[in-house]
């Protein structure tokens, strides 16, 4: 269990005294001191605004952190709702090695507030991080109402991104779980979502969650635990999320790993699931339609296509054990290219994440060094991506993220076929 | 006094023959084990080749990353090796029994000698195989990493791990076999030290301002790519 600062944690017996509840929103911190008071104050007033009939309990999940931010959140909370503060395991491995969402063992965390919101019997459970700056009441809005009306069980956000923000989403995440489960979830992983009371019956019947599930691969485990089990998705538009720094961000390639690692996982517990699935549908958008993002400043690729090219220079021998000869001779061509020429075939990147998945499967080299070896060629893809939509606008911009769907959903047949015969030749 | 010296020569020539009476069924017996054991050492390397050639060790053991590893020892392939170690290892066990027809005394000595061997050859091959295990995750960790951090020297970083491992676990190899005694040790402390220094050297003394500059490079590079511009997740 974590070292919680001083603040006390809610007793069996505060918890049982706290009834039952319609909502439960459930708030996760990690030294998260700058933010946690303004969170729980506007989640507070939204919640009493917005469902002013339904009775509301906030459950706050903390990690262990050493700035006061158990403190902080119990003196927020003290003149409005009523509070669950909720220990739960934290172990050194998830200390050692951070999370790359900033709550480590989030798994466990997401269990713990699933728990009271199923004693409590609520209908509706939503989850944000603490790290938000200047949460809007209307965010909880938009991430319950549906919910408790609109008999949705899962509520994922939409936020308003500019092109260059979340590219591992916009170019591995959603793509993938789009072309492999056949929903258009835009942000399937990361934070602030909503879940139904029969979703949440769902997902605690396993009694205890394994490895995968406890840390960060909580998100891909649940979006797609929800479309196995045909349950009804819904997208909120949150608008823009600014984020707190809570400490240092994990380099890159680590929080690719991360990623990467659960939705590759994810993929193989549930092979017999997105095998049968063809083509992709849409899923629905609720909340206001927001302006388009501010233009972000002009992108520097040249670094990005240097690191692809000493990746090639080094890592060619360790690729060539992943990806057929004919991707590592497009990625030659692609190497001795000029910046002014430089553009991966989106039906490349598709292949190369496929094969990085079934190499996953097939435990060809260490996981972490398989994972970690992907970096140089998501580099690449991102600088490719990044000159294709310098001059584009909002709706070309969508429209290039649609043609790059397009082409994971397309290679999903290449990747059934190296799937199901991984030992055939593959030129 | 001639007939005396007739004696003495014939009592000689006796001793001879009976010597080579003795000794030339030994030599015979020996000679035959021998040719047995080579024979059957030739069928057992055929028989164990094709067996390994037809589980594909090879494949196996490229895949394992050995052959990448012993790729300094001209091998012909690890199958054919192992094939002739086998037909080494019958051979001299036909040579110690055909040595026990000619002598027993001599090879009870041989075997306890070869036998207290064993498990001295069997430790440092463990230790071998680990350390070449070892030495390929961690110079393909290094090489990775230092890639992701746009070192421009990671293979020469990944190769100067890999040999620093390789290096310490055939002194240690050596050490457990007891080749070389001290000088093995002395070796590898002397290498590695001089390692040492020589990074020292380059860092604190002579290629100081080199080396400066080069971290101003990839400070410099490091900041222009998080510049903010992208925000990958």
């Amino acid at each position: 269990m974590p070292e919680v600062d001083a603040a006390p944690q809610s007793s069996q017996q505060e918890m049982e005294s706290a009834g039952t509840a319609d909502i439960v929103l459930g708030i996760l911190s990690y030294n998260n001191a700058a933010t946690i008071g303004d969170v729980i104050g506007q989640a507070v007033g939204g919640l009493a605004a917005s469902f002013p009939n339904n009775r509301s309990v906030l459950v706050h999940a903390d990690g262990g952190s050493k700035d006061g931010t158990a403190d902080l959140a119990h003196q927020a909370a003290h003149d409005g709702a009523d509070l669950v503060q909720v220990a739960y395991p934290v172990y050194p491995v998830h200390l050692l090695a951070p999370d790359y969402h900033g709550i480590p063992g989030k798994g466990n965390a997401v269990r713990a507030v699933f728990e009271i919101a199923h004693k409590l019997g609520a209908s509706a459970c939503a989850l944000v991080d603490a790290d938000i700056v200047g949460l809007s009441p209307a965010w909880t809005e938009a991430l319950v109402r549906p919910l408790l009306e609109g008999s949705f069980d899962l509520v994922t956000p939409q936020y308003r991104r500019h092109k260059y923000d979340g590219t591992v989403v916009n170019g591995i995440v959603y793509p993938l779980v789009r072309a492999l489960y056949g929903k258009r979830i835009r942000q399937p992983i990361g934070a602030d979502f909503g879940y139904s009371g029969k979703l949440i019956t769902k997902l605690l019947e396993p009694a205890r969650w394994d490895s995968d599930t406890t840390g960060s691969g909580v998100d891909t485990w649940i979006a797609t635990q929800a479309i196995a089990g045909g349950f009804q998705l819904a997208q909120a538009a949150l608008g823009t999320r600014v984020q707190h720094p809570s400490g240092p961000p994990p380099q890159l390639s680590t929080a690719l790993s991360q990623v990467l690692d659960s939705i590759f996982s994810e993929i193989q517990r549930t092979a017999a699931v997105w095998q049968r699935v063809r083509g992709s549908e849409a899923v629905p958008v609720l909340g206001p339609a927001w302006p388009e993002a501010p233009e972000p400043t002009e992108a520097d690729v040249q670094p990005m296509i240097d690191s692809f090219r000493l990746g090639f220079q080094n890592l060619r021998e360790l690729w060539s054990e992943v990806l057929p000869p004919a991707s590592l001779v497009e990625l030659k061509k692609l190497a001795g290219q000029p910046e002014a020429a430089f553009r991966m075939a989106d039906s490349l990147w598709a292949r190369i994440v496929y094969d990085f998945a079934l190499a996953h499967r097939m435990r060809i080299m260490d996981a972490k060094h398989l994972l970690h070896a992907l970096t140089p060629l998501y580099m690449g893809w991102v600088a490719s991506y990044a000159r294709a939509v310098r001059q584009a606008d909002a709706a070309e911009v969508e429209r290039s993220h649609e043609a790059l769907c397009r082409s994971f959903e397309m290679q999903k047949g290449y990747f059934i076929a190296r799937w199901r015969w991984p030992d055939r030749f593959n030129p | 006094m001639l007939t005396h010296a007739n004696e003495v020569l014939n009592q000689a020539v006796d001793r001879m023959v009976n010597g080579m009476v003795r000794f030339l069924p030994g030599l015979l017996a020996l000679l035959t084990i021998l040719l047995v054991s080579v024979l059957t050492a030739f069928l057992a390397r055929a028989v164990l080749r094709r067996l390994l050639l037809r589980i594909r060790f090879d494949d196996r053991v490229t895949k394992w990353g050995v052959r990448e590893l012993a790729g300094w020892v001209a091998a012909p392939g690890a199958s054919t090796l192992m094939a002739r170690l086998l037909f080494w290892v019958v051979v001299l066990l036909g040579l110690l029994a055909g040595v026990s027809a000619l002598d027993p005394g001599l090879t009870s000595v041989l075997v306890v000698r070869l036998f207290d061997y064993v498990p001295k050859v069997a430790a440092a091959a463990v230790v071998l195989i680990a350390g070449f295990l070892l030495a390929r995750f961690l110079a393909r960790s290094v090489l990775i990493s230092a890639v992701n951090l746009q070192i421009q020297s990671a293979r020469l970083l990944s190769l100067g791990v890999k040999w620093l491992v390789m290096v310490l676990t055939s002194a240690m190899a050596m050490d457990h076999l007891g080749i070389g005694g001290q000088i093995a040790q002395l070796g590898f402390a002397i290498l590695f030290g001089g390692i040492v220094l020589t990074l020292a050297l380059a860092v604190g003394l002579g290629s100081k301002e080199m080396v400066s500059r080069s971290w101003e490079r990839q400070a410099d590079k490091n900041e222009r790519e998080s510049d903010g511009t992208f925000q990958h997740l």
